[in-house]
């Protein structure tokens, strides 16, 4: 549900890496997207396609330094004189592999570091705490006195997630927050960004090369390929175009290239449904008529 | 029927078994693994999927029970040598799998330790490069390479000691579609070529690949089959939380519903020709 | 405003490409040479002799196409160090050095100052000297890929490991320590990224944060350090499954071969580097 102005506006951005030397590379050719309040939006492409470099900008780690605008609540980030504080407590940015960021002896303490620096007192920052922690499903009690180290990936990734939801942000960008888990693990990641959206309020920036989990989260699309913003649009009508996800190197999931394929046989299905259960209803009024 | 190039018998591992606390990871698996099969294993992480690849090898040896590779058991340590030139493996990280500053150097590495004549490993080198289609980026840094690549890259590193077999061990995990594929396409070669694959995966779509596949949970050997047989068990895998392919999930419910239709549909085409059958039975399209 | 991306691209000792003389030296014979020219530097005290290892160093140089202005830059950093160490060397060292060519006056004498022709010589030619380094190091590393350079200094220490000595080791920590550089670059830069967006004050590029307490400094240290440990342990298994087991017996890939050109760089300079030594309390001056 996306309502009113967005929130995160990016135009015609530019960036390049290293500019100026010999190893310059151009990251960001033109990317152009909005972030509306309360949605769940996805960004995919493949590796280098350059999402990670845009998402950056969204809290300031990069500043336009070239063509293109950046406009986050409000605030254009080309500025040097914003808050950029105030800005990175509005927009939780959750890295690739973000367990490797972790650095405390103790789950709690390392989920109590930012609140720790926006300032808060001691009671604020355990309240904090205890529901980032019992929002990513790491029980409080259980788990605010474990040794970091020792948990298991999937609970070092969602203690990780905690440490940026304990800012309490407005919007959450979540880097392949499932890459290298289990199956498991990655519904347990894809529920708990499920549950901040639906119940938190939270807007959700997903970011992602996997497209089953897509698919089921997000609203609408953005795909970004060689730096550019190439295709966008509600998630049933990207992925009904397989063709042309598959020329920029990604995929459809599985069952709606089976709904392609027998909307091809002259079959009357909706070849942009995503979901098996969709895929199911459809094919079953066909065979039962 | 030829020797198991790889047989384990009543195969128990445990982590710190000396200790008070012994953790078992595998608990009396049984296997024999035959010359130009391709096994795929996949299970949860902590299943012990991991546990069994590096018995494979000798990287760990059994607490209880024998593997025997090429008829030599791991358990002897004159054999390590021999064990790890035909038991190759690729693991997860591909960074941390590649030595050298260059990617030919890199790949050169493993015939290196085992003294294989200087004019010999450059062949080597070439044809392990030319299988996983990274010959232009020979002379590369490696830094500079994609994660797939430099998966490749590591692959080419362990065949270019002409194993007999190749372990991957969840090699695809941290790899984008692309690079995943790149890899499955590889590894695809290699077993057309005869050298035996052994897969360990989480992603069921990649165990489609394999002839046969082994479900392991909480350490021990749940099911085995072809992918068709074991993704056909679509109720079991779902209470051990394994993912099943999203077109084995459509004919399994479809096949709830009407069970004519073929519960075990793995691919894509195929079930698109079965509900086509089907449809066409029903007189659509008109 | 931060700036991460210095860390991107770590590399030693930059490596300069070019078709130059220098470039296509045997790694081994630029090795060679950097040993003999240090000996003579460092034996070689008279004003005589630093003017020409300068002129030769320099000479060196040109032929390697390198930018003087290139490697003068790099001396920028170290240059408030150097003043204040010419000064200690000027106002305290005039009892200490004795120039062997000439006798030493004192220019002045009160309390521990001690000025003499001596120290003024001191400072001087350690001046030249540190020019002199800069420019033999830089040839070193600008002319050759660190690659190559691991592999001319295994080659030279082969013939130790007959007698135990760990060549071969030795090299392959080298290599590893150089690859693993620039993903240790990538990842302190995701780490800061990372804690920065978490609220984190990180040191703005160009600052000096001499001060910094124990945590801040363990926000970034202790990731990179479990990363590090992780790595060396899968580093260990994929080691161990590609049957590594130290240098004996181990062939390779890679072979240098001396061209005439080496034979000769290393002849003269060897020449050069005897004369230099035979004949350094000699120079006039």
């Amino acid at each position: 549900m996306t309502v009113g102005e967005p929130i995160i506006t990016v135009n015609d951005l530019r960036h390049t890496y290293l500019r100026g030397s010999p190893l310059e590379v151009e990251a960001l050719k033109g990317v152009n997207l909005e972030v509306y309040r309360g949605e769940a939006l996805g960004i995919i492409g493949r590796t280098g396609a350059g999402k990670s470099t845009t998402v950056q900008h969204f809290n300031g780690l990069i500043r336009p330094r070239e063509k293109g605008k950046v406009i986050v609540f409000g605030q254009d980030m080309a500025d040097p004189n914003i808050d950029v504080r105030g800005i990175r407590q509005k927009v939780g940015l959750v890295f690739q592999y973000p367990e490797a960021q972790l650095f405390e002896r103790l789950v709690g303490d390392d989920v109590a570091f930012g609140p720790r620096k926006m300032g808060l007192s001691q009671a604020e920052i355990s309240e904090r705490v205890r529901w980032a922690m019992n929002s990513v499903g790491l029980p409080f009690e259980e788990f605010k006195d474990r040794f970091t180290f020792s948990l298991s990936g999937g609970e070092m990734r969602k203690a990780a997630i905690a440490g940026v939801l304990a800012l309490r942000p407005e919007v959450m960008v979540l880097d392949e927050s499932t890459s290298g888990l289990d199956p498991r693990g990655r519904k347990d990641v894809l529920s708990l960004i499920r549950k901040g959206h639906d119940e938190e309020n939270l807007t959700i920036v997903f970011i992602s090369t996997n497209m089953d989990d897509l698919a089921t989260l997000v609203d609408r699309i953005y795909v970004i390929h060689d730096g550019r913003t190439v295709l966008s649009g509600a998630t049933r009508e990207v992925f009904a175009q397989p063709e042309v996800l598959r020329g920029y190197g990604l995929g459809v999931p599985q069952i709606t290239e089976v709904m392609h394929g027998l909307k091809g046989r002259g079959l009357p299905v909706d070849e942009r449904c995503v979901s098996v259960s969709q895929a199911e209803e459809q094919v079953w009024k066909i065979l039962s008529s | 029927m030829a020797e198991p190039i790889i047989r384990v018998q009543n195969l128990t591992f445990a982590y710190n078994a000396q200790s008070e606390n012994p953790i078992v990871a595998l608990r009396d698996i049984n296997l024999d693994i035959y010359p130009g099969d391709y096994l795929v294993i996949v299970g949860h992480n902590g299943s012990g999927k991991s546990t069994l690849a590096k018995n494979f090898n000798a990287l760990l040896t059994p607490t209880e029970g024998d593997v025997w590779v090429a008829g030599m058991n791991t358990k002897a340590r004159e054999n390590t040598l021999a064990i790890r030139s035909t038991v190759g493996m690729v693991f997860q990280i591909p960074d941390n799998q590649i030595v050298a500053t260059v990617v030919e150097e890199d790949v050169a590495f493993g015939p290196e330790n085992l003294g294989v004549p200087r004019e010999e490993i450059i062949e080597r080198v070439k044809w392990a490069l030319d299988i996983v289609d990274m010959q232009a980026e020979r002379l590369r840094a490696p830094h500079l390479l994609s994660a797939g690549q430099k998966q490749r890259v590591a692959i080419a590193g362990v065949i270019a000691m002409r194993p007999k077999v190749i372990v991957l061990d969840e090699a695809t995990a941290y790899l984008d579609p692309v690079g995943r594929e790149d890899v499955l396409r590889a590894v695809r070669k290699l077993n057309q070529d005869g050298v035996t694959v052994v897969a360990i995966t989480h992603f069921m779509h990649e165990a489609a690949e394999g002839d046969r596949v082994l479900v392991l949970e909480k350490s021990r050997v749940v099911m085995q089959g072809t992918p068709r047989e074991v993704f056909g068990r679509v109720e079991e895998l779902r209470e051990l939380q394994l993912d099943v392919p999203q077109t084995t999930d459509l004919a399994y419910r479809i096949h709830k519903r009407l069970p004519e239709f073929p519960s075990d549909l793995l691919m894509v085409p195929e079930v698109v020709d079965t509900i086509s059958e089907f449809a066409l039975r029903k007189g659509v399209p008109a | 405003m931060e700036d991460f991306e210095f860390l991107r691209n770590v590399t030693v000792g930059q490596y300069l490409p070019s078709d130059s003389l220098v470039h296509r030296l045997d790694p081994r014979t630029k090795i060679t040479v950097l040993l003999l020219m240090v000996s003579a530097i460092t034996f070689n005290v008279s004003y005589t002799a630093n003017i020409i290892l300068l002129i030769v160093s320099f000479a060196y140089v040109v032929l390697a196409d390198v930018p003087v202005g290139y490697i003068l830059r790099g001396v920028k950093p170290a240059i408030p160090f150097i003043i204040f160490m010419s000064a200690m060397q000027l106002l305290f060292y005039g009892g200490q050095f004795v120039p062997p060519n000439m006798p030493s006056v004192t220019l002045i004498k009160w309390s521990i100052v001690h000025v003499t022709t001596g120290s003024v010589q001191l400072v001087i030619i350690s001046t030249l000297r540190f020019l002199q380094l800069m420019f033999l190091a830089s040839l070193l590393t600008n002319t050759t890929t660190i690659t190559k350079l691991t592999h001319g200094m295994e080659s030279m220490m082969r013939p130790l490991a007959r007698f135990g000595f760990p060549a071969h080791e030795l090299s392959l920590v080298a290599t590893i320590a150089l690859r693993f550089v620039p993903i240790f670059g990538e990842q302190l830069e995701i780490v800061m990224k990372s804690q920065a967006s978490r609220g984190a004050e990180i040191a703005a590029k160009g600052k000096l944060q001499f001060v910094q307490t124990a945590r801040q400094v363990a926000v970034l240290v202790v990731p990179l350090f479990i990363d590090a440990f992780r790595r060396a342990e899968d580093l260990i298994l994929a080691m161990g499954s590609r049957c590594y087991v130290g240098g004996k017996g181990r062939s390779h890939m890679i072979q240098l071969h001396f061209k005439p050109v080496d034979i000769v760089a290393m002849a003269l300079n060897l020449v050069f580097a005897v004369v230099m030594l035979v004949f350094r309390n000699s120079f006039p001056l």
